[in-house]
């Protein structure tokens, strides 16, 4: 039954709830949008899962408690010292990095005259888009070859801490920018001097989203091995100094990946790292998830 | 101009206030008034600079960029824009409530010592003071026994109130209101109406509204803006009754606006 002049309503007597003609050819344009969008989300989920399957199934059948407890010994053994070296690593990055992010946060979301953020923001982006090698080179030639420390642990988290400095960066500024402005209004209302309001209120509000940041920033430079590849270098057992080398996870996918297949359990070895990678990449992201919900329920009401 | 309050000195005195942006001039060569312990009320259709002339009176105009400010405003002899003034202090001696209410997302109890904290108070001042001040904006009663409670979780009204008890907690010698009420349900709004009989006691204040009869209610003068001028002002029921412009006259009667 055609709709007069387009107006819904009853034609003539009865009054239809069914869609027909121009309205029921739209829901059915509808639908199929709805099912190309998930297909699409299927491609994008598929590598993953595919990459998470392909890793457990090569390097569950051979992890042993032994994996997480042992130096890697010729072919085999464990891979105990890349997993100390890596939290070493990330630990020194960690700290340098959101030590430089937070405070360069601060000074452009507050401080820092319109035309001053602005080449910095853009800075930010340059650095976070600068290959992860050339990072390396410029840490080698400055954290080994100029100060003539070789191959350290220092030198692989300073050029860690760097390539994770951007992300950090960029999301305490674009987390205090965002903190609505009526606070701002008040806390100055207050009498608040500017840092006083950075501190006390834009800080608190901006927690969440810059831990978020500081955990994404923590999971790249773990997956990362370029930074650290010929800064940190490489040791097949534990650390013992800041100022000597150490193995790493990431770099230990690089190194055992590349033998050949006669060398069996290298290929294994660097499996494990891949997996272990992922696991503590899941844990961060768990964790940070638990720990942002705990402040977030905090700015409940506040976005409204 | 306010030759009905003889031999009390004015707290505010605007003299020749001039706000420009970089395309229009926002207000211009306003000059008015104010006197301690009385409510002013400040009227005007949408548009007509209300808003920017309150925020010229405690320096909240230094953080919209782009702004000019010409003329003067001298709190108690002492031009605030002058040199070397801080703003700061500005804003400590005179105090702001916005439209929305604005609390931080903190306890109660930290929102009213927000300002106490700034100025580094004593903890025993800081809970007397905060007991005192929640009473004078009529939230004690209330919420006195859940200062722990995050502010966020009360309603609009309280909301309100508390940003009025965090205000006072400071001891501004200057209140201002920017329509503190057109965010509220008429129950609530009543409840923060109601507060500023106790408050003119001790505070000058000045309050802008677009609802008439609120100014009426509350104002004992009252100033009608309209496109960036001071029309006229006095006292409100000369205001209301006989206004001397007919521009007044027009708006109070709701034939714009």
């Amino acid at each position: 039954m055609a709709l007069a002049s387009g107006v819904a309503g009853p034609a003539n007597g009865a009054d239809l709830l069914t869609s027909t003609g121009r309205l029921r050819r739209r829901l059915v344009f509808d639908r199929v949008i709805g099912w190309a969008l998930l297909a699409a989300f299927l491609v994008v989920l598929f590598p993953l899962f595919d990459m998470l399957y392909w890793v457990s199934a090569k390097a569950l059948p051979t992890l042993t408690w032994g994996t997480l407890t042992q130096n890697q010994v010729g072919t085999g053994g464990g891979l105990y010292p890349m997993i100390v070296g890596t939290f070493v690593l990330i630990g020194i990055a960690t700290a340098i990095s959101t030590a430089i992010g937070v405070v360069a946060g601060f000074y452009t979301s507050e401080y820092a005259p319109a035309p001053v953020a602005r080449v910095a923001r853009i800075a930010g982006n340059l650095l976070a888009g600068v290959p992860a090698i050339v990072l390396g080179y410029f840490g080698y030639f400055l954290l080994v070859i100029y100060t003539g420390w070789g191959f350290t642990a220092l030198a692989g988290g300073i050029t860690l801490g760097i390539f994770m400095t951007p992300y950090i960066y960029r999301t305490t500024d674009v987390a205090l920018t965002n903190v609505p402005p009526a606070q701002r209004e008040a806390a100055l209302a207050m009498g608040s001097r500017r840092g006083q309001y950075l501190v006390r209120v834009a800080f608190p509000i901006a927690i969440p989203t810059i831990l978020t940041g500081i955990f994404f920033a923590m999971a790249l430079g773990l997956g990362e091995a370029a930074p650290i590849l010929y800064t940190a270098g490489f040791s097949s057992t534990p650390i013992t100094s800041l100022m000597s080398p150490t193995g790493s996870l990431a770099v230990a996918i690089w190194q055992f990946y590349d033998f050949p297949s006669t060398y069996g359990s290298f290929l294994a070895l660097a499996f494990q790292a891949a997996f272990l990678s992922i696991v503590i990449v899941l844990v961060l992201n768990v964790a940070v998830q638990l720990l942002s919900d705990r402040y977030r329920r905090r700015l409940r009401g506040l976005y409204q | 101009m306010s030759a009905s309050d003889p031999g009390a000195a004015p707290v505010l005195t605007v003299e020749h206030l001039t706000v420009r942006s970089p395309t229009r001039t926002i207000l211009s060569d306003v000059s008015l008034e104010f006197a301690d312990k009385e409510v002013t009320g400040i009227i005007g259709p949408s548009g007509c600079g209300k808003t920017t002339f309150i925020r010229t009176l405690n320096r909240m105009i230094d953080t919209s960029p782009g702004l000019r400010v010409e003329g003067s405003v001298r709190y108690r002899g002492q031009d605030i824009y002058g040199r070397g003034v801080n703003p700061v202090l500005v804003r400590q001696r005179i105090g702001m409530v916005f439209q929305r209410p604005t609390v931080f997302p903190m306890s109660i109890y930290e929102n009213v010592a927000f300002g106490l904290r700034l100025l580094r108070t004593e903890e025993e001042t800081v809970e007397s003071v905060v007991r005192r001040s929640l009473t004078r904006a009529g939230l004690w009663n209330e919420i006195g026994s859940n200062l722990d409670q995050p502010a966020l979780e009360l309603s609009g009204g309280q909301q309100q109130r508390l940003c009025i008890a965090r205000a006072l907690a400071i001891e501004p010698k200057v209140l201002l209101f920017d329509e503190p009420t057109s965010s509220l349900d008429p129950i609530a709004a009543q409840k923060v109406e109601e507060l500023f009989g106790e408050l003119k006691k001790d505070y000058a204040v000045i309050i802008v509204t677009h609802n008439l009869q609120q100014a009426a209610r509350v104002a004992s003068r009252t100033a009608f803006l309209y496109q960036g001028r001071l029309i006229e002002s006095g006292p409100t029921e000369a205001l209301f009754e006989r206004p001397k412009e007919s521009l007044t006259q027009q708006y109070i009667t709701g034939r714009f606006g």
